[in-house]
């Protein structure tokens, strides 16, 4: 039911995307930071969202990424059961006309993630999963790769172009590192194309090579659960194994390597920790 | 046949060799091939669907210029022509250009061909099979992607563009060269992509979806072994003219006109290309002789 509802949420964002799509839109620049920007269809996706959830549990919590106030809050939500949704997950893939963006929506009780699913509306690809149900693209059950080794995997990340050189060297230095020991490095644009990749077998890992080492500015932790939630019950109903970038069990507030496999996923964690 | 019928015709030729091979990509998809690694590389391998789908593009190409010669990227021992052939006239392509990411199960390959004589690249077809997008161009008469006109986005700086490279194999000059020039570039653009295949840079820059296209991480001192000459005409041309006809800037790496045998710079405007010249300097050009 959750999985379901979550699925019509995603497909209303959609639908508000291609309204917008290929329009000159105003951008809201976040922090002075030309790459990070909000779009009016970000908004209207994210109330297409609520809506849509508002229809079958009107009296649950939503919180989206735009919920700039809100979200701070997020932490506390986690037990008692929330909505957690990323309406426009590669806003500057959707602001340059490009196909790999999407809508994330997760739902969150006890803790854990139980439903997610998330809306590729040009390309037509819908993930969904629910705790202990799988994971489907379109309907079909998808799994991982099951790649083992980092030599033969390859590995998606996020384009870091934050705005600190800090954090951009970090990446170049991090890249530099790990390039010699992959199949193949990818940078698609929106978490949710790596993510949704690593699920249904087209990458075999995927990390934020240039992650922030403290909480973010604008909230108590460094993540963005609302993408995040809905990504670790994806990859982990296709098969996958997911950590903690640093070491550890998964992390609804932080930052998470999504693999094909527990072996490949140590063996990126140690690599990294050297 | 005037020259411009003629045209028209290696465009459609270049169309439906682009369509036989991918006819091949589908009947595989989704089994388990054999990798067949080139000069000890594990990650340059072609599978038989590579070598099918190329005997794919031959046959349709022969139907209907049964004397013109045809050079795939598997063609190892034909590289020693390639050059006097840019003259003379000839067909390029790459039969399944994302081998990598075909194997892996994603939908971003296609199939490349082109013709070029007189040292120009003249027509050109790439073709996505699962996504189902066909970009096609000829000399003088436009792009187009399906049904549709292809055109290059209206981003005009450098700090407003959406830059993609690509990176292949982990030696280690290759593998520095990339994060040096990454490390470079960030500061400049407004986010940089890896993709993958050649073709989804180069066709999402003729319509738009990205700005700019280079390659970043390839060794630019020396031709590979094996290759008397640096870049992948059986890509590039196809590329040159797609971008060209879609109203974009294409520049030599070197400088100068579009290298058919080496690397180039794919921009919607030229004043992108200067722009990135002058951030890259060095560590993009290689030296010069």
């Amino acid at each position: 039911m959750r999985r379901a509802v979550a699925e019509e949420a995603a497909r209303a964002a959609g639908a508000v995307h291609m309204r917008y799509l290929g329009r000159s839109l105003e951008r809201d620049i976040h922090n002075e930071n030309r790459a990070d920007y909000t779009t009016e269809a970000d908004i209207e996706s994210q109330n297409a969202v609520k809506q849509a959830i508002a229809l079958h549990f009107p009296d649950e919590t939503v919180i989206g990424e735009e919920d700039i106030e809100a979200r701070t809050r997020i932490g506390e939500m986690l037990d008692a059961g929330c909505w957690l949704t990323d309406p426009l997950d590669g806003t500057q893939e959707f602001a340059h006309t490009n196909i790999g963006f999407s809508c994330v929506v997760g739902y969150v009780g006890g803790g854990q993630p139980l439903a997610g699913a998330a809306y590729f509306p040009v390309l037509g690809e819908l993930f969904t999963a629910a705790a202990g149900l799988g994971a489907t693209l379109n309907g079909a059950p998808i799994h991982v790769s099951g790649v083992t080794r980092l030599e033969r995997a390859l590995f998606a990340t996020p384009q870091s172009n934050s705005s600190t050189q800090e954090r951009r060297d970090r990446f170049a230095e991090r890249m530099l590192k790990l390039l010699p020991h992959i199949e193949g490095f990818r940078m698609p644009g929106s978490a949710s194309q790596m993510v949704c990749g690593v699920a249904a077998g087209r990458y075999d890992l995927t990390a934020v090579l240039g992650a922030r080492t403290g909480p973010a500015p604008d909230r108590p932790y460094a993540g963005q659960p609302w993408e995040t939630a809905a990504f670790l019950v994806i990859v982990q109903e296709a098969g996958g194994a997911v950590g903690s970038q640093d070491g550890g069990p998964a992390d609804l507030l932080g930052y998470n390597a999504y693999a094909a496999s527990q072996s490949l996923l140590d063996e990126y964690i140690a690599l990294m920790a050297e | 046949m005037t020259g411009i019928e003629e045209l028209q015709l290696r465009r459609e030729v270049a169309i439906e060799a682009a369509r036989a091979a991918a006819e091949v990509h589908l009947r595989y998809r989704g089994q388990q091939l054999e990798r067949d690694v080139h000069a000890g590389e594990r990650t340059d391998y072609a599978t038989r669907v590579d070598l099918e789908a190329q005997d794919a593009v031959k046959a349709a190409v022969a139907r209907h210029f049964p004397d013109e010669p045809v050079i795939g990227e598997e063609d190892h021992e034909r590289y020693g022509e390639v050059e006097a052939l840019l003259q003379t006239g000839c067909w390029f392509t790459d039969p399944l250009d994302g081998t990598a990411d075909y194997v892996h199960g994603s939908p971003h390959f296609s199939a490349i061909v082109s013709y070029v004589a007189g040292g120009e690249a003249l027509a050109c077809a790439i073709y996505f099979p699962v996504l189902d997008e066909l970009f096609s161009a000829a000399k003088g008469q436009g792009a187009t992607l399906n049904a549709g006109r292809c055109r290059v986005s209206r981003v005009d700086k450098l700090s407003g563009a959406i830059l993609a490279t690509a990176f292949r194999g982990s030696d280690p000059v290759r593998v520095t060269n990339l994060a040096t020039r990454v490390q470079t570039v960030l500061p400049h653009i407004e986010a940089i992509r890896l993709p993958g295949a050649p073709s989804v840079m180069a066709c999402a820059v003729a319509c738009g979806r990205y700005d700019v296209f280079t390659m970043m991480g390839q060794a630019l001192e020396a031709p590979p072994a094996g290759r008397p000459f640096l870049g992948q005409p059986w890509e590039t041309a196809a590329f040159v003219v797609l971008v060209q006809e879609a109203g974009g800037a294409v520049r030599g790496l070197s400088g100068g006109a579009p290298d058919l045998l080496g690397y180039n710079v794919f921009a919607p405007t030229q004043g992108i290309i200067d722009e990135l010249d002058a951030v890259m300097q060095d560590v993009l050009r290689p030296p010069r002789a």
